[in-house]
């Protein structure tokens, strides 16, 4: 099992708003927000396990995603903005007004044993 | 792909007959998209590089000289050349416009990005005809900001604690006044800050009274003191939607909800509050 540091961008995605109108309790839409993109080569770096789950952790909380493999820059991870990626942000705002949704240093880890799902603890 | 078909790529217009044969498409991102699969041109940059790649785009529209930047010089990861070749496209076209969203006010740099941005389509005009589109996430974003702007002067981070408008994002914006856990209750509307605020700043929100004006259950519904359903507006109520394009388009009602409009339950929690400040009893 791998880990490796790199930047979180918070992004949205077309599925999560598709998702979105199924409701936002909806098992799509809590599934999309915890999945995070990432480069193929780091994909296979991690090591993940059968349900492709990792810990993100910032400076301003942890949680649990399901990785996906996509074309994009090594080091660089996507994770829809929502009440997952929430928990991984910082509310400074360096006087702009904006939280840093983009640029956040994140250290991800596989997760060694493949857990019974719980998105409850990020809702 | 909607806005492609629609508006910015593909829709045929007076002076661009052909629809996606007229255009230029250029996208600048930090990864491939299903948009940049279909640009002609597609600059790959490096993530935090937005406010050196448009001061350069500046400087070369300007006509200045680059010291030390020779033709495969990276700038935000793309080769110098690119991006001169992009300064010379956007100087020559007829009619071009840049599209930019959260990509760019949300990476380093933030508003000071959008104000190089601003600085750069004012002087691409002296070329040609240039324009700048905020991309909005959601509907209506901008139908907030034109209305505070026409009210106040302001599009945003308004505050009128003093009878009169104030404005200052970073310190009376939404995320700076519960962080400095400055609000001691509040009225939220249209927006659902559990999907889109920092957890520190949900967490001091649900330790002060909250009113919430919202059609649908979502994650902020679970923990706000007060709940009021409301109809969703463009569909159980009328009124002026803004397009990104600061187009206001007029939307009817298409169904009757058993519920109030934002607009009436807002009328009826004013009433309210000046009937108890009159000192006469609450119906």
């Amino acid at each position: 099992m791998g880990s490796m540091e790199g930047i979180l961008i918070t992004v949205r995605t077309s599925k999560q708003g598709a998702a979105m109108e199924k409701g936002k309790f909806s098992e799509e839409y809590r599934r999309e927000i915890a999945s995070l993109t990432l480069n193929p080569d780091d994909f296979a770096r991690l090591q993940l396990g059968e349900e492709k789950r990792a810990l993100l952790k910032s400076s301003a909380g942890e949680v649990e995603v399901i990785c996906r493999a996509a074309e994009g820059p090594q080091g660089i991870f996507f994770l829809p903005l929502g009440a997952v990626a929430n928990e991984l942000l910082d509310e400074e705002t360096h006087g702009t007004g904006v939280p840093d949704f983009k640029g956040i240093p994140v250290r991800i880890a596989a997760i060694a044993q493949d857990k019974e799902e719980n998105y409850d603890d990020h809702s | 792909m909607r806005h492609l078909k629609r508006y910015s790529a593909l829709a045929k217009g007076l002076y661009t007959p052909e629809g996606r044969k007229d255009r230029k498409v250029v996208v600048i991102d930090v990864r491939p998209s299903p948009t940049s699969k279909n640009a002609d041109i597609f600059l790959q940059v490096t993530p935090g590089a937005d406010f050196e790649i448009v001061h350069v785009l500046r400087l070369l529209i300007a006509g200045k000289r680059l010291e030390g930047l020779e033709e495969e010089s990276l700038v935000g990861g793309v080769a110098f050349r690119q991006w001169q070749e992009l300064a010379e496209l956007m100087k020559a076209c007829r009619y071009g416009v840049v599209m930019f969203g959260i990509g760019l006010t949300q990476s380093r740099g933030k508003d000071l990005n959008a104000e190089e941005l601003n600085s750069l389509i004012i002087e691409l005009n002296a070329f040609t005809r240039f324009y700048a589109v905020a991309m909005r996430g959601h509907g209506n974003v901008n139908g907030s900001n034109q209305v505070l702007a026409w009210q106040t002067g302001y599009p945003l981070a308004v505050n009128f604690q003093r009878g009169y408008p104030r404005f200052n994002p970073g310190e009376f914006s939404v995320v700076d006044m519960l962080r400095r856990k400055e609000a001691d209750a509040a009225l939220i509307i249209a927006t659902d800050p559990s999907a889109h605020l920092p957890q520190s700043a949900v967490n001091y929100l649900k330790s002060i009274p909250t009113i919430y004006l919202e059609p649908h259950e979502n994650a902020t519904t679970t923990w706000a003191n007060v709940v009021i359903p409301v109809a969703p507006a463009g569909i159980g109520a009328g009124g002026t939607f803004y397009r990104m394009d600061n187009i206001p388009l007029q939307l009817k009602k298409l169904v009757d909800f058993a519920v109030p409009s934002d607009l009436e339950a807002l009328q009826g929690i004013k009433e309210e509050v000046l009937r108890l400040k009159r000192g006469e009893a609450a119906c």
